[in-house]
């Protein structure tokens, strides 16, 4: 199990870390990157086969939508959710993903998610 | 006065004033027409009467000639003259002719006997009666014509005094009325010149006030009547005027708030992420003493409402994804209110619906359904002791803001009610009249974006506090 969550902003890094340890995942399969760009070389080079993208939408550099874009072109299996501080994304934005959330995001929200898109530990 | 009844008024005198100088002069002229043709006849008689007379002085020169210097040919001159006296009487009338006509020919007919017994060479009858009678009645008859001929010579100095009595008496009497529409005129003048030019000087002046920005300049003219009139319209604009300017800049503003508010609520989310992820993170460990966790169920309360006010920020400054449709507005009502039941049912409020058979609108569904639970909680919230809610649809009605058509959803109810300050700001972000932490500020806030992204207008009333509020939306009709 591989997952990679791709934000900007520290603070929500560190919680969507913590809360995804808290539900089972292990450290080890936890990939983390600061932007779309960072993210896409990541994929890219490591040539690391990923079951879940956690990617923010508004990041510098390179967007979540044109990095689900590439993902999904290489590795196309792994399920994303989208998350996004604007609440009004437009439809065909978010529908790029699997599942959308907004921030700020809660415990149940997120799980509900991965009940959804089935992706659990040790799965 | 009112100026409608001066200006009547003036042209009534001056109408009036008009006549009666006509009536004069027409009636005076005429009368002088009368005296001209009746002098002109006294002129005529003089003459003839002139003509006979010299008839008679040259009949006595001829009697004269035949008596004194025996000149007998003169009896052929006398008897020529006598004619043409004759002739001369025919053409002229007098009092008394008769018997002038009889001493004429008793004159005659004893210069003519005279003339026989002189003939006949009788001189001493002949001098008698040259002597006794044809002299004395040749005097009398001398005597009778210049009595007439003064008396006629009286009757012309009269009229011409008359006439020209006359003439002075009109001329004073025409100066008089002159002078008097003179008067008139200058009254009138003043009059009009106080009633409309003044005032209208005073306006320009104000007009300009108001065009250099002085908004709060009113007019105010001690007097009753189209200009006292036009002066309280102006006011009244004036008043609707400052009102809109006010209007203006509080949409203004809450355009500009609400954009930066959007930005700034986007960033804010990041953090609030962090915030309430990681208070639910720790909420969710088993071992959790009472007292930490009581605290931490505050801090996620409190992050759960920087979550609502952000959402509204969001909801108001982005335009979301409208999909319009036409459809019924009734039944969009229909589904707001159904959506609202358990809120209805906890405030014991009366809804009374008023639904115009059909009513037709391009709108988005989810948007206008979330405006009408917006007003309609609102207006449950307004009314924590129950009251009526009374929702009316109208089919097409015109407002005085927007051009065109609209249909009408108004919301009107028996609550708290709005006072003039609080129906300005009503749809300001931020602008609440609810307890600390019920409301956002935004709710109206987002119905008023929604409403403007559907190119209608929403409208907020109230007679005062506690006396009901009315919330009309206006959506433009198919």
């Amino acid at each position: 199990m591989k997952i990679l969550i791709v934000d900007d902003d520290q603070d929500v890094v560190d919680y969507l870390k913590d809360l995804l340890l808290e539900i089972g995942f292990s450290g080890e399969s936890i990939l983390i990157a600061t932007n779309g760009f960072q993210a896409w070389r990541l994929v890219n080079h490591v040539e690391i086969k990923l079951d879940l993208v956690v990617v923010d939408y508004y990041m510098p550099i390179m967007d979540g939508g044109n990095f689900i874009k590439k993902v999904k072109e290489v590795n196309s299996g792994a399920r994303v959710i989208l998350i996004s501080g604007d609440s009004g994304l437009k439809k065909e934005e978010s529908s790029l993903a699997d599942r959308f959330l907004a921030k700020p995001i809660t415990i149940q929200d997120f799980k509900a998610a991965l009940e959804e898109i089935k992706i659990l530990p040790g799965g | 006065m009112t100026i409608k009844r001066r200006i009547f008024l003036s042209f009534l005198s001056l109408g009036i004033s008009a006549a009666l100088i006509g009536m004069l002069s027409i009636y005076t002229l005429r009368i002088q027409r009368d005296r001209f043709i009746a002098s002109r006849n006294d002129l005529l008689f003089l003459s003839r009467l002139v003509q006979i007379r010299d008839f008679l002085e040259k009949a006595g020169k001829s009697v004269e000639y035949y008596y004194y210097l025996e000149d007998f040919g003169s009896k052929t001159q006398f008897v020529d003259t006598y004619k043409d006296l004759q002739d001369h009487m025919g053409n002229i009338d007098f009092e008394k002719k008769d018997i002038f006509m009889q001493e004429t020919e008793n004159f005659r007919s004893a210069a003519e006997a005279a003339f026989q017994f002189s003939e006949k060479k009788e001189s001493r009858k002949a001098e008698q009666l040259f002597r006794e009678r044809v002299f004395p009645e040749l005097q009398e008859l001398k005597k009778t014509i210049s009595e007439l001929l003064n008396k006629q010579n009286q009757k012309i100095e009269l009229t011409w005094q008359k006439t020209l009595k006359m003439q002075t008496r009109y001329s004073i009497l025409l100066m008089l009325f002159v002078a008097g529409i003179l008067g008139v005129v200058l009254i009138l003048s003043i009059s009009v010149y106080s009633s409309i030019i003044e005032p209208l000087h005073y306006f320009l002046a104000g007009i300009k006030k108001i065009v250099e920005g002085n908004i709060n300049h009113r007019f105010q003219l001690k007097r009753k009547d189209e200009l006292s009139n036009l002066a309280e319209a102006f006011n009244s604009m004036l008043d609707e005027i400052k009102k809109l300017q006010l209007q203006v800049t509080q949409m203004s503003k809450m355009s500009a708030v609400g954009q930066l508010a959007g930005g700034v609520a986007h960033e804010i989310n990041n953090p609030l992420t962090g915030i309430l992820g990681q208070t639910q993170l720790l909420l969710s460990k088993p071992d959790l003493d009472p007292s930490m966790k009581e605290k931490l169920e505050k801090v996620e309360r409190a992050a759960f409402r920087c979550q609502r006010i952000v959402r509204g920020l969001l909801d108001f400054s982005r335009q979301r994804e409208y999909e319009f449709a036409e459809m019924d507005v009734n039944e969009v009502v229909e589904e707001s209110l159904l959506l609202c039941a358990s809120e209805m049912k906890a405030s014991g409020v009366k809804v009374i619906k008023k639904f115009a058979p059909v009513v037709k609108a391009t709108m988005s569904r989810p948007h206008m359904e979330q405006v009408f639970i917006n007003i309609i909680v609102n207006s449950f919230q307004a009314m924590p002791h129950g009251g009526v809610l009374i929702i009316e649809t109208r089919a097409s009605v015109e407002i005085e803001e927007k051009e065109g058509q609209f249909l009408e959803v108004s919301f009107r109810d028996t609550g708290l009610g709005m006072t003039k300050e609080e129906l300005i700001r009503i749809f300001e972000p931020f602008y609440t009249t609810k307890e600390v932490g019920k409301g956002t500020g935004l709710g109206l806030t987002v119905v008023y974006g929604i409403i403007e992204a559907h190119k209608g207008h929403i409208k907020a009333d109230s007679p005062g506090k506690n006396k009901g509020s009315t919330i009309k939306i206006f959506l433009p009709a198919q």
